[in-house]
């Protein structure tokens, strides 16, 4: 059984188009849980090579998850004899006429040019051939409904017909890795899944804060990072520092308006101690423009005014509720993310925001409330989950990260 | 010590019901419509199983039907009801604070047609027989009531209300959802024409209801195919899952004068505790004596669910179906109850397996559950 991969943006990446071709034929390999050797390079395609028991459709399925993927179509390879091909046109035919498709083309590609027949020729005898045999085939090569590909190799006939489109993009961990903050809700998950998209890995951050939010929403955003693990061929790792301490200081102490200003810069502190110590390059965070009252460029920029050293990535910035939403359905976080478990408190969050939150004052706050032993506790009882590509997520027993970052020096603080 | 006073919501299985459940998943797997030796064992099993469902219901062994739960024996009375006595009128009458699965179905009746008129509650949550009574007209052909109230506790007389009602219209189809009654409350009389119960708020297995039909009450199947269950619910008989409810319900049936007097000294030294920890009670003083319903105001009621689940004390916020829900308690809202109030609601329920001892630790996580939350939002 073999597999055609098409890609088509790391095509472009220029002198580095071999390195990337070598990423994603890694990833393909582990999306697939195929050795390597199984995975070939070849013009420009990869060809996998399935073993005789694997499961296609699950396949095909894994591959419209693996980014790089531009399309994967099943391809029957046989010798280089026109009957041959002809069995194989009329059994693609059959199956996509019976399920509805009935006007096609055949694409012929003649690699191998010492071939007697010609593309046109080849595509003629293939075309009589399945209108022969298959009641209903219609052949329109202006709007076809699917396509019989076939490529004259030197080695052997390929066919195909049509492939399942991929999700694109640039193949996962080529750019690096990268912390996601992620929360229970409908956005985070969908901008950690634009930032593997565009080549990152991303690992997550989970705030919890028991006794406000239970049991039941580490379980739901464990159950969210499970479903984006299925996007990215590595390990999946949740840190899950606690901020109940800290909101408990903040909402005793700390003017009303700027709570959760002041708590959201406590946890980009908290995760870019994580970020720097696991060689992460990137935090990336649902946030968008204007969604909330308190979602305003200055109070965007009083968070990350805390990791000057860091670039924060919020993908979403462009996309409006309803896009998002489509987004999260096509993942497979929505159902999850709907779920009804709370994951913050509705006594802390301010009657009134602050929408023009300045960082020095913020600063100055946080001097008088001493967060900095609260998030150096966070961070010294971090838990820490693994999630290996959809499976069970499974409690890590790693050491927690070392000390929070310097902000001007990204260097550990005294 | 873990201490469970979730027991609204479900219940443990007893040992001696998952025992007298195994051996008919395990060697006796026949079916009772069988006719060699298995299928008879089986069949058998089943007429002993609606033996004991009946006696715990006060009623024949003709008049059970096996459901497979509570949701199902309610859409059965109410949908059934209203598609028999369809051609007699066009109204139902039920109460504001009645479980989803009577409320839903009505919901869905009234988008074929059906007028309903949902009777309201007192503020503390007691029902007002009289305007119950007073909604039933000649048009009204279902009416249906629970009999005890599964967040706050609250009974309601459905005898008494039935009788006032099919005084007023004779061929009155009168439903009553026992889930939260049995095995604290006396099975009610014949004037109730269909009454539902549930395994697994009994120590029974979950997947398991009846409904207890009157002689001559008439309702329409929902599920048509083998004519299992006089045709009133087609099926394999679920055989291990409603021995289980047999033997659960017949238990819940012998011990309820026994654990009526238990629940009132432990529901009377809960009700001191929470007080003492700042609680107001929300259930009526002639609700159940194993249900308590109870406000914490300023304190909002999941943090502190979870205060007391760190301490092995394991409640519920509202009706645990309410709560997945994740909206304000429409039962608690319906006695007029400020947000305030409804928003710090939690519900402590016990079962007969609920010990002194642990209803002591669970007085004791209370207060310091509190004391943490008052110390944490008291800020806020």
């Amino acid at each position: 059984m073999l597999i055609h991969v098409r890609y088509d943006e790391v095509a472009l990446k220029g002198g580095r188009r071999g390195w990337f071709e070598e990423r994603l034929r890694e990833n393909v390999a582990r999306q697939l849980g195929v050795p390597l050797g199984r995975v070939r390079r070849t013009r420009g395609r990869l060809l996998v090579d399935l073993p005789a028991d694997a499961d296609p459709r699950a396949a095909l399925a894994a591959l419209g998850r693996t980014f790089g993927v531009a399309s994967a179509a099943e391809v029957h390879r046989v010798p280089k004899e026109l009957a041959a091909a002809e069995e194989i046109a009329v059994r693609l035919a059959e199956e996509l006429v019976a399920a509805g498709r009935t006007r096609f083309k055949c694409e012929v590609r003649r690699a191998d040019k010492s071939f007697p027949e010609g593309s046109y020729a080849i595509a003629a005898r293939l075309g009589a051939r399945v209108l022969e045999e298959i009641p209903g085939a219609r052949v329109d090569v202006h709007e076809p409904e699917f396509v019989i590909g076939v490529e004259v190799r030197d080695d052997a006939i390929y066919l195909h017909s049509g492939g399942n489109p991929g999700p694109r993009g640039v193949p996962t961990g080529t750019g690096g890795r990268a912390l996601c903050l992620l929360s229970g809700g409908i956005d985070s998950p969908v901008a950690a899944w634009f930032a593997l998209k565009r080549g990152l890995h991303v690992d997550h951050c989970y705030f919890h804060a028991f006794p406000y939010t239970g049991e039941r929403v580490l379980e739901k955003v464990l159950s969210i990072a499970r479903t984006l693990s299925r996007w990215t061929p590595r390990r999946v790792r949740v840190f899950v520092p606690s901020t109940t301490e800290i909101q408990d200081r903040i909402a005793a102490a700390a003017p009303e308006p700027l709570r959760v200003v002041l708590l959201r810069r406590a946890m980009y502190r908290i995760a870019d101690a994580i970020r720097s110590a696991r060689g992460h390059k990137a935090l990336v965070t649902g946030e968008a423009l204007g969604q909330v009252a308190s979602q305003t460029p200055e109070n965007l920029l009083c968070v990350e005014a805390v990791v000057p050293q860091t670039l924060v990535l919020r993908p979403l910035v462009g996309l409006d509720k309803v896009e998002i939403m489509e987004r999260a359905r096509a993942i497979g976080s929505y159902e999850t993310s709907i779920l009804p478990y709370q994951d913050c408190c509705s006594l802390f969050a301010p009657r009134s925001p602050e929408t023009r939150a300045r960082p020095d004052r913020c600063a100055a706050i946080e001097e008088e409330l001493e967060l900095g032993p609260l998030e150096e506790a966070s961070l010294r009882e971090l838990a820490v989950y693994g999630i290996e590509r959809g499976g069970e997520p499974e409690r890590l027993d790693e050491r927690a990260p070392p000390r929070l970052r310097d902000a001007a020096t990204d260097e550990p603080s005294e | 010590m873990q201490v469970y006073l979730d027991n609204n919501a479900t219940t443990r299985v007893a040992p001696e019901v998952l025992d007298a459940m195994l051996p008919w998943f395990r060697e006796r797997w026949g079916n009772p419509s069988s006719l060699h030796a298995l299928g008879a064992e089986a069949a058998r099993a089943l007429a002993e199983a609606r033996e004991r469902t009946a006696t715990a219901l006060g009623a024949d062994a003709t008049q059970v039907v096996f459901t497979s739960g509570g949701t199902e024996a309610n859409n059965l009375a109410l949908q059934g009801a209203a598609r028999a006595l369809r051609r007699r009128g066009d109204h139902a009458v039920t109460t504001a604070v009645e479980h989803p699965s009577v409320l839903e179905v009505f919901r869905a009746l009234e988008a074929e047609g059906l007028r309903v008129t949902y009777v309201p509650v007192a503020a503390d949550g007691t029902l007002d027989a009289d305007a119950f009574v007073e909604a039933v007209g000649p048009q009204t052909i279902v009416a249906s009531l629970m009999h005890a109230q599964n967040e706050t506790g609250a009974v309601f007389p459905v005898e008494a209300i039935a009788a006032r009602a099919k005084a007023r219209r004779k061929e009155l189809f009168v439903h009553v959802d026992g889930v939260q009654a049995l095995g604290k409350l006396p099975p009610p009389g014949e004037v109730i024409d269909a009454y539902t119960v549930s395994a697994h708020k009994v120590h029974g297995p979950k997947g398991a209801g009846a409904l207890r039909l009157g002689r001559r009450a008439r309702v329409a199947a929902l599920l048509h195919g083998g004519g299992q269950e006089r045709g009133l619910r087609s099926g394999t008989e679920a055989l291990p899952a409603w021995v289980g409810l047999g033997v659960a319900a017949l238990r819940a049936h012998e011990t309820r004068r026994a654990f009526a007097s238990r629940a009132q000294a432990l529901g009377s030294r809960l009700r001191t505790g929470i007080e003492a920890a700042g609680g107001v009670v929300n259930s009526p003083p002639n609700a159940l004596p194993s249900t308590l319903n109870a406000s914490f105001p300023g304190l909002p009621a999941e943090p502190l669910l979870h205060a007391l689940e760190a301490r092995g004390v394991f409640v519920s916020t509202g009706s645990a179906c309410a709560s997945r829900k994740g909206k304000r308690s429409p039962v608690l809202r319906a006695m007029g109850l400020p947000d305030e109030r409804v928003d710090s609601a939690l519900r402590f329920s016990l079962s007969r397996e609920t010990t002194a001892e642990e209803v002591e630790a669970a007085v004791g996580a209370l207060a310091e559950a509190v004391a943490e939350l008052r110390a944490r939002v008291g800020r806020c």
